[in-house]
């Protein structure tokens, strides 16, 4: 096991350094240079920069010469709420559905949940969540438009995580600026989520499908357990392995979703950071914001793999 | 009185070419404490009957019976749970691999578990002494250790005692082995059968023996099935059916075992059956065996009805005699 780690480990080093050199490159095409460099050579240079790198110096905005690495951290929170609470959705969704599916295979609730599905999976997410908008919001009335929460509240940004924050002003508010808070999150994490949701719900149905197939689910069942059992107990723990799989593959699609969706719902993280840094052409930002979203995305897979290792016994303990 | 009596039992298969007859019209009786074997070619629907007897066919299958008697309870008058709640309690059963028949996600400890508290259960601590009693009736030294471990770590023939130990939990009065010992290595064979015979006669639980090697049935079994394209073309008492095969497909299987040792004869050569197994889809019309047949001929192409002879129940409108073999 503590070999499997170690490899583990040394995929996310390699794979990190990897990523600095395409930064790298990205920097070397700035117009006003991002790092001031002592040597000429450019594999010193290189060398250099990751210096910059560890030391916390990643670079000055070119527009409002603010350390990018401060502003990063500013803009992260608000999207790692969004990310979390549409990941939690997804997931258990995803899951809840694809079971659904899978012990009812073949009748109609089954082929409307992969029908529909499918027509989640293949909805570009910028018409998506302006069709959720327009009927929710615009329509019906029932969430808000955009935003983290209503101008009445005024929140201070201790942690910038708006849902502990308010919880942080209770006695000012009470539970009714949390509350204002989540009921601004809904239709961001709907949106954010519908793909990895539709990607995860058929992964689910297809990896259960194949495992209540198999010899020792018949074993199961000739011991007379439970329908209910056989799924959460025997089958679900073996298909868990590709689905995890699937989601690790989720979390990326989700960091290219979270821009365009914070775009519409004015959210202000760091998918609205990035798009207005590349409209104005500010690679130091640029630069940076595709560092630490890559750093995310790999962390997450790797967390992932351990999770997977985890629960596999083979994998735990060789024989 | 017979533990488990079946009669006119028929599994069809639907798929996308038509319906597929995988077991027709078969009939057997076991009665407690008795050992049987079912013998065929893979195919010949002996695994199909085994499941459908078990109550574990997949949903593509559906199952007729005339007669469905098990420990004196007519189960063609239950409802489904009640059915399966009868028949697990009651039959227990094992596979060719027993690796894969484990879930390989759970200890084994756990498995033997889940089943102890399913059938009887009690404390966690009598289900304990319980499944450490089961592994060492199987012959498994090291119980203990073995609890705590995951069926990767075990090998073939150690998995197929830890099945045994599982079917044993239920307390069963009928265990059905589905070619038992096939995927295990010849000197475990010997030892998993021994084990079986062995439990067998210790708590009178009736075993039925599903295998394609004669050399197994020879030593073990009472009375013997003979199984080709889903029906039953034979059946009698062992040393009779194995010294004096009435239909020409047991003589064929028969012929086609080398001998060893006393039965070795010099220049023998061995018996061919012409032609392959019929997919069931493509059933030949009349008897089944009859394009395959040597000693076929017009009255063949008309469907043979399992009939008695000298105490055996044969399905040939020729039945060999003495002088043909």
């Amino acid at each position: 096991m503590f070999a499997t780690l170690l490899k583990q480990l040394s995929t996310l080093v390699i794979s990190l350094l990897g990523l600095t050199v395409l930064t790298f490159i990205l920097s070397l095409q700035s117009e006003t240079p991002v790092h001031q460099f002592q040597s000429d050579h450019v594999v010193v240079q290189y060398f250099e920069y990751l210096q910059f790198l560890l030391n916390g110096d990643w670079g000055t905005s070119s527009i409002h010469k603010r350390s990018v690495l401060k502003d990063f951290l500013q803009h992260f929170p608000a999207t790692i709420e969004l990310i979390v609470f549409a990941m939690v959705l997804a997931v258990t969704a995803g899951l809840g559905l694809g079971i659904l599916a899978s012990t009812r295979r073949g009748g109609w609730l089954d082929n409307t949940l992969m029908t529909s599905s499918l027509v989640g999976y293949s909805m570009p997410i910028f018409w998506w969540g302006m069709l959720l908008v327009l009927l929710f919001s615009l329509t019906l009335g029932w969430t808000p438009v955009a935003g983290r929460i209503d101008f009445a509240y005024d929140i201070e940004p201790y942690t910038r995580f708006m849902l502990i924050d308010t919880l942080l002003h209770h006695n000012q508010y009470g539970f009714a600026a949390f509350l204002n808070a989540l009921h601004h999150l809904i239709l961001p994490a709907v949106t954010l989520s519908t793909i990895p949701m539709a990607i995860v719900a058929r992964m689910t149905r297809s990896s259960l499908l194949a495992v209540l197939k198999s010899e020792y689910i018949r074993t199961a069942r000739s011991k007379g357990i439970s329908k209910q059992r056989i799924i959460w107990v025997h089958a679900l723990r073996n298909a868990l392995q590709p689905i995890l799989t699937i989601g690790g593959v989720q979390i990326s699609i989700i960091m290219s979703g979270v821009i365009i969706t914070e775009y519409i719902f004015a959210w202000p993280g760091i998918g609205k950071w990035l798009l207005e840094a590349v409209s104005r052409r500010d690679f130091a930002t640029i630069q940076g914001g595709v560092l630490a979203l890559s750093i995310i995305v790999i962390a997450f897979n790797l967390a992932l793999d351990f999770i997977g290792i985890y629960l596999n016994p083979r994998l735990r303990r060789p024989s | 009185m017979s533990l488990l009596q079946v009669e006119n039992l028929s599994v069809d298969f639907k798929t996308d070419s038509g319906i597929i007859p995988a077991v027709d019209s078969a009939k057997i009786a076991i009665k407690a404490g008795q050992v049987q074997g079912v013998i065929g070619e893979s195919g010949s629907g002996k695994s199909v009957m085994a499941l459908a007897i078990a109550g574990l066919l997949s949903p593509a299958a559906t199952m007729r019976a005339d007669l469905f008697n098990l420990d004196g309870h007519d189960l063609t008058r239950m409802s489904p749970a009640e059915r399966q709640k009868l028949i697990s309690s009651n039959i227990s059963i094992i596979f060719q691999e027993p690796t894969s028949s484990l879930n390989p996600s759970l200890t084994i400890g756990y498995q033997l578990d889940e089943t102890i508290r399913f059938h009887g259960g009690g404390t966690r601590k009598q289900r304990y002494d319980k499944a450490q009693e089961l592994l060492s009736q199987v012959g498994i030294i090291d119980g203990k250790r073995r609890y705590k471990e995951y069926p990767h770590q075990l090998s073939g023939g150690l998995n197929q005692r830890v099945m045994i130990a599982m079917a044993l939990a239920c307390e069963p009065k009928l265990l059905i082995a589905d070619e038992p010992t096939t995927a295990l290595d010849v000197t475990v064979q010997s030892q998993i059968l021994d084990l079986l015979l062995k439990l067998n006669e210790e708590h009178n639980m009736a075993l039925m023996l599903i295998t394609h090697d004669f050399s197994i049935l020879s030593e073990t079994t009472d009375k013997v099935y003979v199984m080709y394209g889903g029906q039953i073309v034979e059946s009698g008492r062992t040393y009779n059916l194995l010294s004096q095969p009435y239909h020409p497909y047991t003589k064929a299987l028969l012929d086609s075992v080398p001998h060893y040792g006393l039965h070795y004869k010099k220049g023998r050569r061995l018996f061919n059956l012409k032609g392959s197994t019929p997919s069931l889809d493509h059933l030949p019309v009349g008897c089944y065996l009859g394009p395959r047949c040597p000693y076929a001929n017009k009255q063949c192409v008309q469907p043979p009805e399992l009939r008695s002879l000298k105490g055996r129940k044969v399905r040939c409108h020729f039945p060999l005699l003495e002088e043909d073999n």
